[in-house]
């Protein structure tokens, strides 16, 4: 195959011909039934190139898979001698579990606390906009200096309040305890059904309610996460749910 | 999430990479990305154990709780990781804002896909996560025999023609770039030794068509 055969088909299948370069090349695929040959047998090069490289990343997806299941459990079977004490503590943790579970509600200060966990956010090049207060606010958020960085996200010009930014502030507000304005930020994200941050803005305000002692309506929130089955939260809203009932 | 689990210690592991990415480059990207575009072996291991830990559990029970199994729950997985990968290789994830979110929603989807297509009836909530997620091919998880012949073709290929082939068409790398991971003086050199290596690649198929078998 000459190698500027192989050159085009490579810039065509990797889309870095301009619109009327593609068209030109795509007649000439229909035209010669030699290039098609080539195109097919280059196609099927790349399809072995990419069988490599996803059996290569598996690979290691594997090792890391290894590690992870290492590192969160024993293997019990290269000592059989542990399986008669792991049974009793099985048992005894199950009725734990039951008493746990059975007592009851679990002090909202404890659950809080057990539960929450400021949100990671990291601010891309798409949120620049006013790029230099954005910046400092989101790295005084990081840096956990909250009073800071609702002064930066306060600054912002309407526009540039979105959901995300009103998330940061509200998360903001929890941590300097002001769960009332809190809340209200969680609200307007829940209003504007923004399915980025929905979820997100349902969780905290759950866990505002439970700090304030709003147990009723914090119960409400936590069963509606817990139903979103394909919620990132739903998992933890049904493990405060149980507890709350 | 709880504060005393395993997760707990990643977030605040997360967090001091973020303060230090700020310091460093204004908007930085997501670290985990960071780490699966990195060229090292143990980075891109680094981001996979990260997001095990992070959300593998959540996978599972959803996969568990919409009539799947373990082992299905572990494929999901692992082909999502890869989907993520290439993603992130390819330049792919620039826009992203949260890597986890974004990793469920294609552990979610495949899972949907793969049990409709062996007619399972899979409840969707409707307030279910709306992400647009990019796709990418991948092939299917192979077993151990083709896996052999696999390694014999990357050994008869030799490391830098691997390396070559990989970085151009699996991670559409430019030249340019290819040029600054190998030792190589120029683009043009690469190119010759590309197409030497396309060459032999496809004697080696000649030779072995039980290969071809592989991607069928």
């Amino acid at each position: 195959m000459e190698e500027k055969d192989i050159e085009r088909i490579d810039r065509f299948l990797r889309g870095e011909m301009d619109k009327a370069e593609a068209q030109a090349f795509e007649q000439a695929l229909s035209d010669n039934p030699e290039l098609q040959k080539k195109m097919k047998m280059q196609q099927e090069l790349v399809s072995y190139i990419d069988l490599m490289g996803d059996q290569e990343v598996l690979a290691n997806i594997r090792k890391a898979e290894d590690t992870y299941r290492s590192q969160n459990k024993r293997d019990i079977k290269k000592m059989p001698w542990l399986r008669p004490f792991l049974i009793a503590a099985s048992l005894v943790l199950l009725l734990l579990t039951a008493w746990w579970l059975l007592r009851p509600s679990g002090d909202p200060d404890t659950l809080y606390a057990n539960y929450y966990q400021a949100y990671e956010l990291s601010f891309s090049s798409r949120d620049a906009g006013n790029t230099e207060n954005l910046l400092a606010a989101s790295t005084a958020y990081n840096s956990k200096d909250y009073s800071q960085a609702l002064t930066g996200f306060q600054s912002l010009p309407a526009k540039m309040q979105t959901s995300k930014v009103k998330l940061a502030m509200g998360i903001s507000y929890m941590e300097l305890a002001e769960f009332e304005e809190a809340k209200s930020l969680f609200d307007q994200i829940i209003s504007l059904q923004d399915p980025l941050f929905l979820d997100q803005a349902l969780w905290y305000k759950g866990l505002s309610l439970l700090k304030q002692g709003e147990l009723e309506q914090a119960k409400d929130i936590f069963e509606r996460l817990k139903s979103k089955t394909d919620s990132i939260f739903s998992l933890d809203a049904s493990r405060l749910w149980s507890r709350l009932q | 999430m709880e504060k005393n689990t395993i997760f707990g210690y990643f977030f605040s592991y997360e967090c001091i990479i973020i303060i230090r990415a700020f310091g460093q480059e204004a908007m930085s990207k997501d670290p985990i990305i960071t780490k699966l575009q990195s060229q090292v072996q143990r980075d891109n291991e680094e981001g996979f154990l990260l997001l095990y830990d992070r959300l593998f559990e959540k996978v599972q029970a959803y996969i568990l709780r919409n009539k799947g199994d373990e082992t299905e729950a572990r494929d999901i997985f692992q082909e999502s990781l890869l989907v993520l990968y290439k993603l992130a290789k390819q330049g792919r994830l620039t826009e992203v804002e949260n890597t986890e979110a974004y990793l469920y929603t294609i552990c979610r989807n495949r899972w949907l896909r793969y049990a409709q297509s062996r007619g399972r009836t899979v409840e969707i909530t409707e307030n279910h996560y709306n992400i647009p997620v990019d796709e990418v091919t991948i092939t299917r998880i192979i077993d151990q025999e083709r896996q052999r012949m696999l390694d014999r073709l990357l050994q008869s290929l030799g490391e830098v023609c691997y390396k070559i082939l990989i970085y151009f068409y699996y991670e559409k790398k430019s030249m340019k770039e290819i040029l600054d991971l190998l030792p190589f003086k120029t683009e043009q050199v690469i190119k010759n030794k590309k197409s030497n290596c396309l060459k032999k690649m496809r004697t080696l198929l000649e030779e072995y068509p039980q290969f071809k078998e592989m991607i069928q």
